[in-house]
């Protein structure tokens, strides 16, 4: 995801956690503070917890119950769409709406792959997240050039039409979707560790990728324009470019998201493939309950949204009206969320930042 | 129904887009964004008139009477006590969030009352017989009056905004806001009414809907997206944008229907599509937009 081996990715971004020291740092290498231990130590601290949750996370099959393999599939999957999101609206300016265009595309691209081309159902998840990128392209065309509230309609009309475009197409099963047949002829535990497993790469994937991506050249240009695109333009950002690679980025993600979640599902139909609400509207959710702009607050917000979605009127209508109540409060009192409530409590930093301030360092630049 | 037929439902059903848009318009003059929640604001104003109807046994239209009120007084209520502090040119992510947590709540609150089943609304006095237009083109009588209602509607707005002191301030904050404050206008109290005016004028346009097809409280981001896309075919900043983008949209959307039953929805998204890549200031061009590659900004009149 930051053009680094794929393989490597996860242990080098845990290396990387426990490395490098918080923000300003001073000659001294952060003050201890009297109450409490000091920056640096809260940072290797975060490290410590950020792998021990990893590594719990890995022996879940081996010990876990159905149940709680699909719940961590789902806030897996939930924590890789709103990292990408979070990237997009908070520091790119795109407050998209339409991500669940990509997550149907992926969901058919899984089906044809597997049923129709013949591909492995795991090697079609890789092919699902190529085909978004691909397809990201021309819609980018579209919409990248209009601005605001009016790009998140412009990407929910994207997404409806597309939606359109499958139901009205015969080889795709038309409104009614079509059966997944290559998953059934595998093992059903088989099936599940795996779904699992790829699951657990993505949402793990997304969260040091995004952290790795902050480090990066398109993270710092990222981090200039969210504080002034007009004065990181003037500063040799190329904020068109940047937008795009942002785009076709959570594009992919989401194309992966669709073809994963679907593995386990006996087929696939327009209408919930391409369902806003299921989709997109919860990651929207998650990020600003969470805390908007920091890599934390995504994953603390699906954390408590989906254990809250399970124990509270099993995830049905009156759970999503409490949710955006919360998230409407969120909003309209300018605060940072729920990590925002855990910084001030106690100084914590999960993914501590080596250069400038960005992704994870000013949570209250966007919810101003 | 001929191709003839199937384009004069289409352009008359377009009319109601047209009414769906110009409430939508108003929001984006005075607030300077699309209201996310526009659609399902306009099917909750469609659902109270269906349960008025349901208890008092009086048809949907005459409801209007009541619900266009109570629809006013919850949109100025809402914008002035919670929308109004994430407003979009200071906080566009706060604007986007909030009025989609508002449709989300609005969407779901009428999945428990309603159940997700479909509906649809007698026209009630807006009912009677075809009518013959011109040799052996005919129209439902149902379809000609809400089209003729709509673009009374529409007339009245324009006349509101341009021959009252309320519609003198409501430009006048729309055009510069920090201006009109200096000169004593309470912005908020503007934004409030014209929140207020769009979301009663959604419920008048979703009623019409609402006559002439089956709605379900999933129908919102739909609603939402035909006043959207009316707007941006025609072109924001004038009348005659929102009712010949209204108009060009139905007839897509009939015409594809006719060509296939599942094309109709997918037709009127093909033009919008084309219409935003080759002129995305819409197809009626005004004074301002002619200058830039943008859609003239400002109340539409």
């Amino acid at each position: 995801m930051t053009g680094r081996d794929g393989t490597g990715a996860l242990t080098t971004g845990l290396r990387a956690v426990a490395r490098f020291r918080p923000g300003p740092t001073t000659p001294t290498g952060g003050e201890p503070r009297a109450d409490g231990p000091g920056p640096t130590d809260v940072g290797r601290v975060g490290a410590a917890v950020g792998a021990g949750v990893v590594a719990l996370l890995t022996t879940l099959p081996a010990w876990a119950p159905t149940g709680l393999i699909e719940t961590t599939v789902d806030l897996a999957l939930l924590v890789a769409l709103a990292q990408l999101w979070n990237v997009l609206a908070a520091s790119a300016g795109l407050v998209s709406l339409g991500q669940q265009a990509f997550v149907g595309v992926g969901a058919y691209t899984l089906v044809v792959a597997a049923d129709d081309v013949g591909l492995n159902v795991f090697l079609a998840v890789p092919a699902a997240a190529l085909v978004a990128a691909v397809l990201s392209l021309p819609v980018a065309a579209l919409v990248l050039r209009v601005g605001g509230a009016t790009f998140a309609v412009a990407t929910l009309v994207v997404a409806q039409a597309a939606m359109a475009v499958v139901a009205a197409n015969h080889a795709l099963g038309g409104t009614g979707g079509r059966e997944l047949v290559a998953t059934t002829e595998l093992d059903a535990e088989a099936l599940e560790t795996t779904t699992y497993w790829l699951a657990l790469v993505l949402g793990v994937g997304a969260v040091v990728g995004v952290y790795l991506l902050s480090r990066t050249r398109l993270g710092l240009a990222l981090d200039a324009m969210r504080d002034d695109t007009a004065a990181a333009a003037r500063l040799g950002v190329d904020p068109g470019r940047t937008r795009l690679a942002v785009w076709v980025l959570a594009a992919a993600v989401a194309g992966a998201v669709g073809a994963v979640a679907h593995l386990g599902s006996p087929g696939v139909d327009p209408a919930s493939a391409f369902d806003l609400t299921a989709w997109t509207v919860p990651v929207v959710f998650v990020v600003v309950l969470g805390g908007v702009g920091t890599i934390e607050g995504p994953i603390v917000g699906a954390l408590v949204y989906v254990v809250l979605g399970e124990l509270l009127f099993d995830g049905g209508p009156w759970f999503l009206v409490l949710a955006a109540i919360a998230t409407i409060a969120v909003a309209v009192t300018s605060t940072d969320g729920l990590w925002g409530l855990v910084r001030r409590w106690r100084p914590v930093v999960l993914f501590t930042r080596h250069r400038g301030s960005g992704l994870g360092s000013s949570p209250d630049a966007e919810e101003g | 129904m001929s191709w003839v037929d199937a384009f004069v439902a289409g352009a008359l059903l377009g009319g109601v887009y047209a009414l769906l848009a110009a409430g939508l318009a108003l929001v984006v003059a005075v607030m300077g964004a699309v209201d996310l929640a526009h659609g399902h604001v306009a099917l909750l104003g469609t659902f109270l008139a269906w349960t008025i109807g349901d208890v008092t046994g009086v048809d949907p239209v005459l409801n209007l009477a009541l619900v266009v009120p109570v629809m006013f007084a919850a949109g100025y209520a809402l914008q002035l006590g919670v929308v109004d502090r994430v407003m979009p040119r200071v906080d566009p992510l706060g604007w986007v969030v909030v009025t989609l947590a508002a449709a989300v709540i609005i969407q779901n609150g009428l999945v428990e009352v309603y159940s997700d089943e479909e509906r649809t609304l007698d026209p009630g006095v807006l009912d009677g017989e075809q009518v013959v237009l011109a040799g052996r083109l005919t129209v439902e009588w149902p379809s000609l009056a809400r089209f003729a209602a709509s673009v009374a509607l529409i007339g009245l707005l324009h006349l509101l905004l341009t021959r009252t002191p309320t519609g003198r301030l409501l430009r006048a904050g729309a055009d510069d806001g920090d201006a009109a404050t200096l000169f004593g206008v309470d912005p908020r109290r503007m934004r409030a009414r014209a929140m207020g005016l769009a979301a009663a004028t959604a419920a008048v346009a979703g009623v019409f809907v609402g006559m002439g097809a089956t709605f379900g409280p999933a129908d919102g981001p739909v609603w939402l997206i035909f006043a959207f896309e009316a707007l941006i075919i025609g072109g924001l900043g004038t009348w005659r944008g929102a009712v010949v983008g209204g108009v060009v949209l139905g007839v897509a959307q009939a015409i594809g229907a006719e060509v296939s039953p599942g094309w109709g929805e997918l037709a009127g998204h093909l033009v919008f599509v084309v219409v935003l890549a080759v002129r995305p200031a819409g197809l009626v061009r005004t004074a301002g937009a002619a200058s830039g590659r943008g859609a003239r900004t400002g109340v539409p009149t």
